[in-house]
């Protein structure tokens, strides 16, 4: 009975619904959800005033995309010269995430790469002569990607899902907020998969993964069982969602404060 | 779209996606191979297609990946890795137009599987040009991120066919026939 809630179709669904729940619990539960509906009004605020944070939150996340596709896409197209305010604006990109507790060894470790290569393969073949017009080159490619990084560390998962669902059906959009819920589920299944390999006596330690003869190992224990319990559980899910009519109705209700 | 998959396709689909997605995040950064996640591309997006026999679950696929990879900040996040993984993708579903039928499903995953590798490396050869850089060094890059993903992508794609038998014998696939029933 407590997961309907994510499986709403319609109203006349969730009236049916709590009817039914109130006969399983009985009178006594009957007077608690009545004393619970009298004293609604200071929840009933609160509820509103997370509805409202909820959707400035939700707007900001879908500013913060359409800005951070523009910087990207102008890091292509703005003159050398007009290069250095980009980068500032991205600077200023950096230190707000920095603030924000963002991990910069990813971006640090991106940038020496893509240095090392450019620079070298500039060097090979032209001498030291076009070294800056290397550097230049690695610099556009980091205020390419310097954007979508600021935006993954700075915007919460469940806000940018909730963006994306603006514009996509709404199966699919059952189908991302399924696979998001279900992550850490699917992470521990991998856990628990590979732990159980392990003291079966596979060779997939760590120590052991060094060869790569035993890649071959990993993939037959871990993701081949770990493909079944996936298929398997989809067609759990689907079918729980349709005997909940999930495909009857084109409409669907969504719980606003996840 | 909407009619084509049904749900139980359309959340294993999603559950590919994420599973290639929570891999992708374990991994980050520790191989230091260029293109060892062709691998990972190569074998969920065939996997896909194989259980669910359709034109376009590929392109599902990674279009899922891409948006997943930006929702939870999977390698730099952002509206870019939606084109990193549709565009293989896509590429793939739209060779698969033309081959449906024509070879074995080991070759035809092979197949796929290289054009996959070549869309994946030409994401970064476009955007290296556009940036300005050589085309000489651009193109070198090119060819070897297409090799090496290559490589790592027909060792993806090897393992396709074995799964689809190991899944068939658990009896979780669903022709498209029995599907539409």
């Amino acid at each position: 009975m407590s997961k309907r809630v994510c499986l709403k179709s319609d109203d006349s669904d969730v009236n049916n619904l709590d009817i039914t729940m109130n006969k399983n619990l009985g009178k006594k539960s009957i007077n608690t959800l009545s004393n619970a509906s009298t004293n609604t009004s200071p929840n009933a605020s609160s509820y509103k005033a997370r509805l409202t944070e909820s959707k400035r939150k939700r707007w900001l996340c879908g500013v913060a995309i359409i800005f951070s596709i523009v910087l990207s896409s102008s890091a292509f197209l703005v003159t050398t010269e007009q290069l250095g305010y980009l980068a500032v604006i991205n600077l200023g990109l950096m230190i707000h995430a920095w603030i924000c507790k963002a991990r910069l060894k990813p971006l640090v470790k991106l940038f020496a790469i893509q240095s090392v290569i450019t620079v070298s393969l500039y060097a090979l073949f032209y001498g030291s002569e076009r070294v800056l017009e290397a550097l230049i080159v690695v610099l556009r490619i980091i205020l390419v990607m310097l954007p979508s990084w600021w935006l993954a560390s700075t915007q919460k998962a469940h806000h940018m899902s909730q963006v994306l669902c603006l514009f996509l059906p709404s199966k699919w959009a059952f189908v991302i907020t399924t696979s998001i819920k279900l992550l850490p589920f699917i992470t521990q299944e991998v856990r628990d998969i590979y732990h159980i390999q392990c003291l079966r006596g596979a060779r997939i330690m760590p120590k052991e993964l060094i060869n790569p003869i035993n890649w071959i190992e990993l993939v037959r224990c871990v993701l081949f069982p770990l493909l079944i319990q996936l298929l398997s559980l989809s067609k759990h899910i689907a079918k729980s969602a349709q005997q909940r009519h999930f495909d009857k109705h084109s409409k669907h209700t969504h719980w606003p404060l996840s | 779209m909407k009619q084509g998959f049904t749900l139980h396709n359309a959340l294993f689909i999603g559950f590919c996606a994420t599973l290639l997605v929570a891999i992708k995040s374990m991994m980050r950064m520790k191989l230091g191979l260029t293109g060892h996640s062709m691998f990972l591309i190569s074998l969920f997006y065939l996997v896909c297609y194989g259980a669910t026999n359709k034109v376009g679950s590929m392109t599902l696929c990674g279009l899922l990946t891409g948006m997943l990879a930006m929702i939870l900040g999977v390698g730099k996040g952002g509206p870019f890795i939606l084109l990193k993984f549709a565009l293989p993708a896509l590429a793939m579903d739209l060779v698969l137009i033309f081959m449906a039928n024509m070879f074995t499903l080991r070759w035809r995953c092979i197949l796929l599987a290289i054009i996959g590798s070549i869309a994946w490396a030409s994401k970064s050869w476009i955007q290296n040009l556009l940036v300005g850089m050589d085309p000489q060094v651009a193109f070198i890059q090119f060819g070897l991120s297409s090799v090496k993903g290559g490589v790592f992508a027909i060792a993806g794609a090897l393992l396709v066919p074995v799964i689809i038998n190991r899944l068939d014998a658990h009896d979780l696939l669903t022709t498209n026939k029995a599907a539409h029933k």
